[in-house]
């Protein structure tokens, strides 16, 4: 997650990234009982995003949030988030 | 306002007021754009934060009259005997001391807009470029007849988190054997729709161990209340018969107490009870009506893709003292204001475009320990106002299973370790 080390890129992927951390932690790092995102690929986190979309995976309240956001939104956010390749 | 936008991106970049931008080969360092948050709640502090990570350069002092906070969310876990006060306080040290943030502990009195200043409780002004308003709520004691601000302890409203906090959960703690606590609830809009709601469950739950026979009374300003179905079905579930809800419209409303006898008026009928807690009516802080930042709701009306007061220029107002229908005042909305706010004021400050506004809200309630619900929904713009986006969002399902139940419960402690880490840490 290095891109938020600096000074960030105004753009739409941080406007929507930050939601994030509300309930997943500062930068995706969570101290608690939600799943951190921290150090997870953005392969990864997009396929989990596009799973809870279709409600294809188990999950309580992801499908609610991600309903909000289309597909290439969550694009953006996975590959902000996500670290590469 | 283009003025006072153009004098701040100067500042920023460095520029002297008045030069052109051609001369930005200047080489004194001139200062940078100063920004004043004023309140430490979740919404001053999330925006002080994600300010300095996107504007690393610039002035950021927080205001907030007191050295430590007390969160609201997870105070009803303390009157249920769950948590400790204690366990609810945050500080401001890793706002000072690894953002960068000046934290300065003084009351404002107001906000000058016009000469772009703050006048402090401390007798001193504080110059600003951009101001960010997030004083949270004030009570309005004189609309319950025979509660005052003096009073109130008797009645504790326990709706700021506390000494009130501790004093009705004391009451609760001293209350006789198959007693009655009674809940009045403010009309809408207030501080956390679902709270009331949540703190009557949780009560419930300490009773049905420590005062078997004990009722919980909720007699509501409103007719109908977040989540309700919900926690209606769990109430049934959970505590059959320890739950009486009385909606306005079959005189729940309160009106007038008598905070010597414990008795609660409403239009026709009385209620002699053995502990109360009133929830008066809320509007914005004192500090955000002082300053002409609110309308005739007695809330602070803003442009939701900035935050922007519409009432005074380089004026931004968060958190639950504004008016960004259709979010609920929670602590979880608020630190979503922050955020976006502190994108746009990035954005106008370094003369870069700003993307669209986008916020959230998910807000847990705990029935018991093992038991929670949830209640959520993405906002953007649309056709020049907030809307929440169709087909997302909602609560939890009604027919969910015990173990999706307690893994909601988990999940609201995580949500309070997370929100508390990502707006104070
Ligand atoms: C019982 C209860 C349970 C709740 N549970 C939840 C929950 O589970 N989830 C959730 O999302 N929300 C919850 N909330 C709602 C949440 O507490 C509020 O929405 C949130 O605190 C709003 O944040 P804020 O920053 O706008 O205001 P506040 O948190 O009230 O902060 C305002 C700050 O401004 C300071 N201030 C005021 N006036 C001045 C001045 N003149 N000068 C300088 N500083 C000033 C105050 O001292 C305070 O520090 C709950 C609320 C209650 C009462």
């Amino acid at each position: 997650m290095a891109v938020f080390s600096n000074a960030q890129a105004l753009d739409e992927a941080t406007a929507l990234a930050v939601n994030c951390f509300t309930c997943h932690g500062p930068e995706g790092t969570s101290p608690g009982e939600i799943p951190s995102l921290q150090g997870k690929r953005a392969a990864y986190l997009l396929e989990k995003l596009r799973g809870f979309k279709s409600d294809s995976l188990p999950n309580t309240v992801m499908h609610r949030i991600v309903t909000g956001y289309d597909n290439s939104q969550l694009e953006a956010i996975a590959h902000l988030l996500g670290t590469t390749p | 306002m283009t003025n006072g936008v153009d004098q701040s991106r100067r500042r920023l970049l460095g520029l002297a007021a008045g030069t052109a931008v051609l001369s930005a080969c200047v080489k004194s360092p001139l200062p940078a754009a100063r920004v004043a948050i004023i309140g430490g709640g979740f919404a001053g502090v999330t925006c002080a934060k994600y300010l300095r990570r996107f504007a690393p350069t610039i002035d950021i002092s927080l205001i907030t009259p007191e050295s430590e906070y007390f969160t609201c969310p997870f105070s009803n876990t303390v009157l249920a005997g769950i948590s400790r006060l204690e366990d609810l306080r945050q500080s401001y040290q890793a706002l000072r001391d690894i953002h960068g943030i000046k934290v300065v502990h003084d009351r404002v009195l107001a906000v000058e807009a016009v000469e772009r200043r703050l006048r402090l409780a401390g007798g001193s002004t504080l110059a600003y470029d951009k101001a960010v308003v997030a004083p949270g709520i004030d009570f309005d004691f004189a609309a319950v007849e025979g509660l005052t601000a003096e009073n109130s302890p008797r009645m504790p409203h326990a709706w700021k988190a506390g000494a009130q906090t501790a004093q009705l959960s004391e009451h609760i703690r001293a209350m006789k054997q198959g007693g009655t606590i009674a809940i009045s609830v403010p009309p809408a809009p207030f501080r956390c729709p679902p709270g009331p709601y949540e703190r009557a469950s949780l009560i419930a739950w300490y009773l049905q161990q420590h005062n078997p026979g004990a009722k919980v009374l909720i007699l509501d300003g409103n007719d109908s209340f977040s989540k309700q179905g919900l926690f209606t079905a769990a109430w049934q579930h959970l505590f059959p018969g320890m739950i009486e809800w009385i909606p306005i419209s079959q005189d729940g409303a309160v009106r007038r107490v008598d905070t010597g006898r414990t008795v609660l008026y409403t239009e026709i009928g009385e209620h002699a009870v053995d502990v109360a807690n009133v929830i008066p009516p809320q509007r914005a802080a004192a500090l955000a009506r002082d300053s002409g930042l609110t309308d005739a709701s007695g809330w602070c009306p803003v442009d939701p893709e900035t935050f922007a007061s519409t009432l005074a220029d380089d004026v931004y107002v968060l958190g639950d003292a504004a008016k960004v229908n259709p979010m609920p005042k929670s602590a979880s909305a608020a630190n979503s204001h922050g955020k976006q706010c502190a994108i746009a004021i990035a954005a106008a400050l370094t003369g870069q475009n700003k993307p669209p506004v986008s916020l959230h809200n998910t807000c847990y309630s705990l029935v018991t320990p093992a038991y929670g619900i949830s209640v959520s929904a993405i906002y953007r713009m649309d056709n020049g106002a907030l809307a929440s986006v169709a087909g997302a969002g909602g609560t939890s399902p009604a027919d969910a299973a015990e173990d999706f139940r307690r893994q909601e419960a988990d999940y609201a402690r995580g949500w309070y370790a997370s929100i508390c880490a990502d707006s104070f840490g």
